[in-house]
């Protein structure tokens, strides 16, 4: 038949989904690694992190004399935990923005026979991977400078695991969420998921335990997994008895509400992307450069 | 299988925009104003129309950027507003005059990651790559960066792209626009080669040169303010300006023409004095008339200086339907950044 061959038998289902995915992944790690100067390099690498560590480690002091001395491992690992936030969050929407307002290539992607959510979640994994060394530095310094209670003997892997790879999921749905937002705003995209990863920080535990919230803030954050997945990654690293956002649970039932929440909010993320997608189609902002 | 490559019905599209300084209602714009057209397969097909008629949003739905605001488009077949993914298999898009591309990856990178997308196997589109940056004379480059390219290589190398996954119908907007003129007359020799070694390939091309789409173009349509004003072959077409050909006469000094006008058979004339001679534009029945016209200047004593037939061309039919030239066109409505 006339002009029927297909280029390729491999468009579509499973394996197209992987191999939009790895080749996203392998993109956003070229953007993210492109690392021709060394300084910048160790700054974004080794002296962001670091920052954030001596920031912690000034509130530990000051919060410790008040007599929270426990605290020490909950900010450690909080602290560790939320440059994937950040980074596989925030990173998404930029991704997607930069595609379409510093590359201009967003329209010839968009275009392109690929499943665009394999992409996003490529590229949004490629950001969440720049947050490793930012982790390792966190628990390096939290465990043999400050001296944080983080030992092999009292680690729980495969509970930590578990719950890394659920955190993970969640906030890839959560950086779906926000590039459906962003998907939909021009000019000021920009600064929208940072305003989104502030408020997060606040409510979701990142610092300081959510019991200290007012009520309604509390009601709200343990709607938001990534209260869970702190909370779980604490249980893993920490021993037994660290201070927690919720004592009155098990590790079974923290682990169980981190499930179920990653889920929930993976499927309001996917109906969420459907509908912006659909919307930026009719709006006609899928290649928008400016405010129009 | 559907025979017709695009076929749009009543297609409209509008844009709603924001209220501002200079607009202080906010409104709509319609880009697109009904517009109905069948493609074939097989067919080259140019949209011409000054800045601002609609061209680039008749693409941008036709390739599901997006939605139609009203009426229906198919591609290959498919809904353009349910059917996305078996349309974007079956298609490519390049534009010209814009500096897409990941400014950190080298352009053969950058090119085996779309041809990824397009599912083609990696050693493959590697090939592939290799040899369509011969043909447009980027092959040397293949291993700078992208931001190291200037504009017009990096408008081959998007041409690149959208070949790479060797497309059922392909959409060209202003393809050409800011190529040198060899690079130009390149590449719009590789577009002409391109759809006549595939039959059954199609591409629809906007373009504000008409000596391109005269040169490339099966059939053309002319779009005004989003609607369809004329669609023919551009022979078709230069045809039907005023009736197809026309003569230039110069002669000595005639002071005033219109008596030219009795001789029989002459529909048409326009006569400009110039500087000790007259330029005098006939419209005639048929050729032979001609004999009529220097024979009626013979009987008057006047001298021709010179004359000649001039085929119409398409530029003259587009000054005709657009009712401005192209140029002024240009300046009135001022390119949009
Ligand atoms: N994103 C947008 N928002 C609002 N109006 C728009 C938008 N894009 C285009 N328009 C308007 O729609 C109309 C058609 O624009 P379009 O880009 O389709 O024209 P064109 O034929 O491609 O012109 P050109 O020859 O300059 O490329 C214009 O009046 C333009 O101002
Ligand atoms: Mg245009």
């Amino acid at each position: 038949m006339l002009a029927s061959s297909r280029v390729s038998p491999s468009l579509g289902g499973a394996r197209h989904w992987w191999r939009t995915l790895r080749v996203a992944y392998w993109l956003g790690w070229q953007i993210e690694s492109n690392w021709t100067d060394p300084f910048l390099f160790f700054v974004y690498s080794i002296a962001r992190p670091l920052g954030s560590v001596l920031i912690l480690v000034f509130m530990y002091y000051v919060v410790g004399r008040a007599g929270a001395a426990g605290l020490l491992g909950f900010f450690v690992v909080g602290t560790a935990c939320w440059p994937f936030v950040v980074q596989g969050m925030m990173g998404t929407a930029w991704s997607l923005i930069s595609d379409r307002e510093h590359w201009k290539t967003l329209r010839y992607v968009y275009t392109s026979p690929i499943p665009f959510r394999a992409y996003l979640i490529g590229r949004a994994l490629a950001q969440s991977t720049t947050a490793v060394s930012a982790a390792a530095v966190t628990l390096v310094v939290g465990r043999w400078v400050l001296g944080a209670p983080l030992h092999v003997a009292t680690i729980h892997f495969p509970y930590t695991l578990v719950a890394f790879a659920l955190g993970i999921a969640s906030v890839l749905a959560l950086g779906l969420m926000v590039v459906s937002a962003a998907i939909l705003i021009s000019g000021e995209a920009w600064r929208m998921p940072e305003g989104v990863g502030a408020a997060l920080y606040l409510i979701s535990g990142a610092v300081f335990p959510v019991s200290v919230l007012p009520p309604v803030l509390r009601t709200l954050a343990q709607g938001v997994p990534l209260t869970w997945w702190l909370e779980a990654m604490r249980r893993g690293l920490l021993p037994p008895g660290a201070v927690t956002s919720f004592p009155q649970m098990t590790d079974r039932q923290v682990l169980g509400w981190l499930a179920v929440l990653a889920a929930v909010w993976m499927v309001l993320a996917w109906t969420a992307f459907t509908l912006a997608e659909r919307r930026a189609r009719d709006r006609g902002v899928l290649d928008r450069e400016s405010a129009f | 299988m559907s025979t017709l490559a695009i076929e749009t019905r009543d297609l409209v599209r509008t844009y709603r925009t924001r209220k501002s300084a200079q607009n202080p209602s906010g409104g709509t714009v319609v880009a697109v104003d009904g517009i109905t057209l069948q493609i074939p397969r097989g067919e080259l097909f140019g949209l011409l129309g000054p800045n601002g008629a609609g061209k680039t949003t008749a693409i941008k739905v036709l390739v599901t950027l997006l939605l139609p605001t009203s009426g229906s488009a198919r591609v290959a077949g498919f809904d353009v507003a349910r059917e996305t993914q078996q349309i974007r298999e079956r298609i490519s898009m390049v534009s010209g005059g814009e500096s897409s591309g990941y400014g950190l990856l080298t352009v053969r990178e950058q090119l085996w990651m779309f041809s990824q997308f397009y599912g083609l196997p990696s050693r493959a589109a590697l090939g592939r790559i290799d040899e369509l940056l011969k043909v447009v004379g980027l092959f040397e480059e293949r291993h700078r960066r992208v931001s190291a390219l200037s504009s017009g290589m990096r408008q081959k190398m998007n041409l690149v792209r959208g070949l790479l996954p060797d497309p059922e119908i392909l959409f060209l907007d202003e393809p050409t626009l800011g190529l040198d003129v060899g690079a130009a007359r390149d590449v719009r020799a590789y577009i002409r080669e391109w759809v006549r070694q595939r039959p059954g390939r199609t591409i629809l091309l906007t373009t504000h040169y008409m000596h391109e789409a005269e040169e490339l173009c099966d059939r053309v349509a002319i779009i005004h303010k989003g609607a369809v004003v004329v669609t023919d072959t551009p022979a078709a077409l230069r045809h039907r300006a005023a009736g197809g050909s026309y003569f230039i006469l110069t002669t000595s000094l005639l002071d005033g023409a219109t008596w030219l006008g009795q001789v029989p058979g002459v529909q048409r004339i326009d006569a400009r004095d110039g500087d000790g001679s007259t330029e005098v534009r006939l419209e005639l029945a048929d050729d032979g008339v001609i004999a009529g016209v220097v024979k009626a200047l013979a009987d008057r004593d006047r001298r021709i200086l010179s004359l000649r037939k001039v085929e119409p061309s398409l530029e003259d039919v587009f000054v005709q339907i657009v009712g401005r030239r192209l140029e002024e066109a240009d300046e009135a409505v001022g390119r949009r950044e």
